[in-house]
């Protein structure tokens, strides 16, 4: 059985034997390496003093180069403010850098090593970079890459720098970021040396938002729509307000953002609609594995019809097993999206309530899971079998 | 600094580092001075051509093509002609530098370029010692500290997400400070481990033998009749340290070897010697631990020289002579192999001192490598005291009818060797002048000398004196060695250089054995420029310093460190020459490893402390507190047992199995001369012991006249490979195994 997200740590697990710095090779540190190495058997055999000297200066480059590391990471903190985003897109976010010791820290960066999937199709699993052990040297030492990361060639002593990073997720779902580290190559680029930072932090990543031409017109033609200008989700300007944390990252407008120096976002006229309730089906007998892609896909279909939705003023209601969103509930769009975000196809019968009065219901799920629907609901299938 | 002077220093960094390498090895046989002008040249055309964006034009499989090309002439090279495997790869190297530093288009391409160069380094450690490795060295670990701190930086700015920067990143000067600073503390640490990394050679795979890399040369053999200028060569043969600066060095005689035949052009030995070993010193103070002394004995030399006053010691840093004769000071007193240091008597380096009849000292080790020995010599100078002189030292050579009746005219009516020999050392020095610009003599080179051209060098005075000696009754021979030396007062040493060769004589006396006369008269030669002089003293030292603690620093030394690390740390008072009362048996008390391990335990303290005060995990605290307790205990433990005799016990111990391994092999050469020595022996014409190769062929060719033109060019051959600076070597065996069969084949004839 999954864990639930409030089982999962805070901060990635560290066993007895992990050491408080990551070291991991680089290229140009296996190349070095694997050379002090011949050199240090050349020596050792031939007793040729000159070999010696050399292995000295080698030896001395990986001890210098492990000395000056430690010193850069060691008086490093720093904390970082992640926006909620949609998968498979950049999400913009800022790391603030503080250099707790008395010397500069130089060529430093930041970054959000891995993290692991609490909700969503990857729970359990986690993302971003895989490390191995420094010792296997015959294969990359880093797979993947980190989920995001800043970097900076200075930070003096004492001061806080404020570092603009992006991160990226290609799946949709909740994620725990828990290996926050500071990470160095300095001085000579052989290793790579982290420390981890405290400060776990949960982001969650919207599906992508599929346009479905004809979801999107069988829901306006079958509920009709009403406008009125408010504040809100539309196409026309309505005024700019600060950003905040968990607000639509592509609503920044960048130019006033330059401007003012801080981000900014875009308000548009709400057109008002009809409330409308959507009901997900997430649960069939024995899901088969093409079930599971049709799913994905149809949650971001129904993520799209959503911000469609949401753009032309509806309110919506979502109805997902135990998770419901009211109506009328602040940040409605967000939380609607992160339903959807966390939702997974899980082996059951499903079962639905009897529809609330006045708001028109959809109910979207996997083919076999609408069998036993009302034919007054909306279906939105996520499959080719008796689709409507 | 601005990005693109990022780039620029970048650049000039990488370049440095692909060129410092490659400066120990113009003129060698790897990069003669035309090959070393068309690798700078390429060199400089690839910094154009890359800055220029043109590398990209010239089509890989162009060099594809150069590259497969030389590989497979240096295999052809190396089969068929005498070039060394190990040139052609070092080339190979520096042709794939130049390649890559055209086709530079990645970062992995730069990094290529960066591992090439410390290849090229590495090579070069075995293709030369010589000071100017040194200064390359450093160099190169300043440079490539700091180029490869710059390659990191720049590549981390262009490999890193661009939303990373907020404006153009720089490079400033406190950046650049803070590497340079880096480079330096590297070049410190590099030191360090090269003095702390334990000095012991496995030798699995080569011998721990240092090639005689710069032969300087010393003649077995001195002929006269040659004319031209003699060239003061400067090069250093001897370094001498005393433990007192010496009042007077320009008297100072090293004597090295004697002679007794003159055939009227030539000297050479004839007498059969044996070489015996010496005894060592009554009280020798060299440790011994269960019959392995920890190291060599010294030994005493008053079976050869006696002398009187105080004795004075000196240390000697002989540069490989391609001789086993020991340059002794006229007279010294007992002498010891290595120096003043605990010295385990195995490996490559060792051996005893050894006469011969003539009185001459060897050593018994490799001829090949530079040799460290100590001297204990007399204040004044004595003779060498023997009671007879054989009949050898009275032979004449073919000399005309004018010769006899002038050899009587000098000091008439003087009988004793001893006013004959300084009224024919004051004639001399009062009627012929010193020259190094030798006149052309006639048939008879001394007559030519004395009746003639009344100038002449060193080996015309002494020959002459010793031609005269013997002409009035009086046994002589002449000596070769080494006279005077000039002093370096920036590394406090006496420094002794090829061009103080010089030639003397020794007569008979039945009263006192043989007494040292120099009938050669000071030279009127111009001092050298002061500038000049300057220079060279400052290079002698540092050589004399890069000998000493870099080429010659061995188990030995490093052992001698740690002892006089570890005296450091011992009770005021105590020594090793005074016993105390807590130490019956006068070894010191061991105070060493406990201030050690004390300073260790506060280490811990302010670990621990620091550790606590940071909140930091208390696993990695106790982890870090025990790791500190045991190398604490392991250093005073390494210190204690090093500064006894049971170490240095096993160490001989071990040291003795590995001496087989680390035997010194025989070089192609010497392998030649031992199939051709062998073949004569065998065909009963044996070589003498004191006979140098030269004169063996010449006899050989006499006894063998059927192969004497194949002797005489197997002759040249190997002298010239041996001696001179054409040290070809690839088909000698081939020549001397011919040279033998031949010998072999006359000797059957012979019989039959």
């Amino acid at each position: 059985m999954t864990k639930l997200a409030a089982e999962w740590p805070q901060e990635k697990p560290r066993s007895w034997f992990d050491p408080p710095r990551r070291l991991t090779l680089t290229l140009p540190g296996k190349f070095f390496l694997g050379l002090t190495l011949a050199v240090g058997l050349a020596a050792i055999n031939t007793g040729n003093n000159l070999l010696f000297l050399l292995l000295g200066m080698m030896l001395s480059l990986i001890t210098v180069s492990g000395v000056l590391s430690e010193a850069v990471i060691k008086g490093i903190s720093a904390s970082r403010r992640v926006a909620t985003g949609v998968a498979g897109h950049a999400i913009p976010a800022q790391i603030s850098a503080t250099n707790g010791s008395n010397y500069a820290s130089l060529s430093v960066e930041l970054a959000d090593l891995e993290a692991m999937a609490i909700a969503g199709p990857l729970v359990g699993k986690p993302v971003g970079l895989k490390r191995h052990g420094w010792w296997k040297i015959w294969r990359n030492q880093n797979e993947g890459v980190p989920i995001g990361s800043a970097y900076t060639i200075r930070i003096d002593a004492g001061a806080t720098t404020e570092l603009d990073a992006s991160y990226e997720f290609q799946t949709r779902g909740i994620y725990r970021l828990w290996d926050f580290s500071v990470v160095t190559r300095f001085p000579f680029g052989l290793f790579e040396k982290s420390r981890h930072l405290a400060g776990g932090l949960d982001l969650i990543v919207f599906p992508r938002a599929k346009d479905d031409p004809e979801w999107q017109a069988r829901i306006f033609g079958h509920f009709g729509d009403t406008s009125s200008n408010r504040s809100g989700q539309g196409d026309e300007f309505f005024g700019l307000k600060d950003f905040r944390e968990g607000e639509d990252a592509r609503r920044i407008h960048w130019k006033s953002a330059a401007r003012r120096g801080k981000p900014v976002v875009r308000e548009t006229e709400r057109q008002v609609h009809q409330a409308l309730e959507i009901v997900l089906l997430h649960h069939v007998p024995k899901p088969l594995k093409s079930e599971s892609l049709q799913f994905e896909d149809g949650i971001e279909r129904l993520a799209g019809l959503i911000e469609r939705l949401f753009h032309t003023g509806h309110a919506v209601r979502i109805v997902c097993g135990n998770q419901i969103v009211e109506l009328g509930e602040e940040r409605s769009r967000e939380r609607v999206l992160a339903v959807l975000a966390a939702v997974t196809l899980e082996d059951g019968i499903a079962t639905l309530a009897d529809p609330s009065p006045k708001v028109g219901r959809i109910v979207a799920g996997p083919a076999r899971a609408l069998g036993n629907v009302r034919s007054s609901d909306v279906l939105l299938s996520f499959g080719d079998l008796h689709e409507g | 600094m601005k990005a693109d002077r990022l780039e620029i220093v970048h650049e000039w960094s990488l370049y440095l580092v692909v060129l410092l390498p490659v400066l120990p090895l113009i003129g060698t046989t790897v990069l003669p001075y035309a090959a070393a002008a068309l690798f700078f040249a390429a060199l400089m055309a690839s910094w154009f051509t890359h800055r220029a964006g043109l590398g990209r034009k010239i089509p890989e499989r162009l060099w594809n093509v150069a590259v497969l090309s030389f590989v497979g002439l240096g295999v052809l090279r190396v089969v068929f002609t005498d070039t060394d495997l190990l040139d052609t790869v070092v080339q190979l190297l520096l042709i794939l530098t130049i390649v890559k530093l055209f086709g530079r288009w990645s970062v992995r391409d730069e990094l290529q370029v960066f591992v090439l160069s410390l290849i090229t380094l590495a090579a070069a450690t075995t293709l030369t010692d010589q000071l100017v490795f040194g200064a390359a060295f450093s160099a190169y670990v300043l440079a490539g500290t700091f180029a490869l701190a710059v390659f990191h930086l720049r590549n981390e700015v262009q490999q890193r997400p661009k939303i990373s920067f907020r404006g153009i990143p720089t490079l400033n000067r406190s950046y650049a400070l803070v590497l340079a600073g880096m480079s330096a503390v590297v070049l410190a640490a590099s030191l360090l481990v090269f003095f702390a990394f334990p000095r012991i050679g496995l030798g699995f795979f080569a011998p721990k033998t240092r090639d005689a890399l710069q032969m300087t040369g010393f003649s077995e053999s001195v002929e006269l009749g040659n004319h031209g200028v003699i060239r003061d060569n400067p090069a250093v043969v001897i370094r001498v340290e005393f433990d007192e600066r010496p009042k007077d060095t320009t008297n100072m005689h090293w004597r090295m070897m004697s002679f007794d035949n003159y055939d009227g052009h030539s000297w050479s030995r004839t007498l059969n010697s044996k070489q015996n070993s010496l005894p060592r010193v009554e009280g020798d103070d060299s440790r011994r631990v269960s019959g392995l002394s920890t190291r060599q004995s010294q030994q005493s030399l008053a079976q050869v020289f006696d002398g009187s006053g105080k004795i004075s010691h000196l240390q000697v840093y002989l540069e490989p002579l391609g001789t086993t004769l020991l340059p002794t000071l006229w007279t010294s007193e007992s002498i010891r192999l290595g120096s003043e240091s605990i010295s385990v008597p195995f490996g490559p380096r060792s051996g005893r001192v050894e006469r011969d009849k003539y009185g001459d000292i060897h050593h018994t080790v490799a001829d090949q490598v530079g040799l460290i020995y100590q001297l204990w010599a007399w204040e004044t100078p004595g003779t060498m005291p023997v009671d007879t002189a054989p009949d050898a030292f009275l032979q004449l050579p073919p000399l005309s009818e004018r010769f006899q009746p002038f050899a009587d005219s000098i000091a008439p009516g003087a009988q004793e060797p001893a006013l004959i020999a300084e009224g024919i050392k004051s004639y001399l020095q009062q009627n012929y002048t010193y020259t190094t610009d030798l006149p052309q003599v006639g048939v008879s080179p001394i007559e030519s000398f004395l009746f003639e051209t009344r100038r002449g060098h060193c080996e015309y005075f002494a020959t002459s004196a010793t031609i005269l000696l013997r002409a009035r009754g009086v046994p002589a021979r002449i000596v070769n060695g080494f006279l005077g030396g000039s002093w370096n007062s920036v590394g406090s040493f006496l420094a002794v250089r090829q061009g103080d060769a010089h030639t003397w004589v020794e007569y008979f006396d039945a009263n006192r054995g043989w007494v040292m006369i120099d009938p050669t008269p000071a030279s009127l030669l111009e001092p050298p420029n002061a500038a000049v002089d300057a220079a060279r003293q400052y290079y002698d030292a540092m050589k004399l310093f890069w000998t000493k603690w870099i080429i010659e620093y061995d188990l030995n030394s490093q052992l001698d460190v740690f002892r006089r690390l570890a005296t450091s740390f011992k009770t005021p008072g105590t020594s090793q020459d005074t016993k105390s009362e807590d130490d019956p048996d006068g070894q010191p008390v061991p105070w060493g490893p406990w201030v050690l391990a004390l300073a260790s335990l506060a280490l811990a303290w302010l670990f621990a402390s620091s550790m606590l005060k940071n909140r930091r995990d208390v696993r990695w605290l106790a982890l870090g507190v025990v790791l500190i307790a045991i190398a604490a205990a392991a250093t005073g433990w390494a210190i204690f047992e090093v500064t006894t005799a049971t170490a240095a016990a096993a160490s001989a111990l071990v040291g003795a199995g590995l001496a087989w391994i680390r035997r010194p092999r025989v070089s192609s050469i010497d392998q030649a001369w031992f199939i051709v020595e062998r073949a004569a022996k065998a065909a009963g014409i044996q070589r003498q012991s004191d006979e140098g190769p030269e004169h063996f062929l010449d006899r050989l060719a006499l006894a063998v006249p059927t192969q004497s033109a194949a002797i005489g060019t197997f002759q040249s051959r190997y002298l010239a490979a041996r001696f001179g600076a054409n040290s070809t070597q690839s088909d000698i065996i081939e020549a001397a195994e011919r040279l033998a069969k031949s010998i072999s084949a006359h000797a059957k004839t012979g019989r039959q």
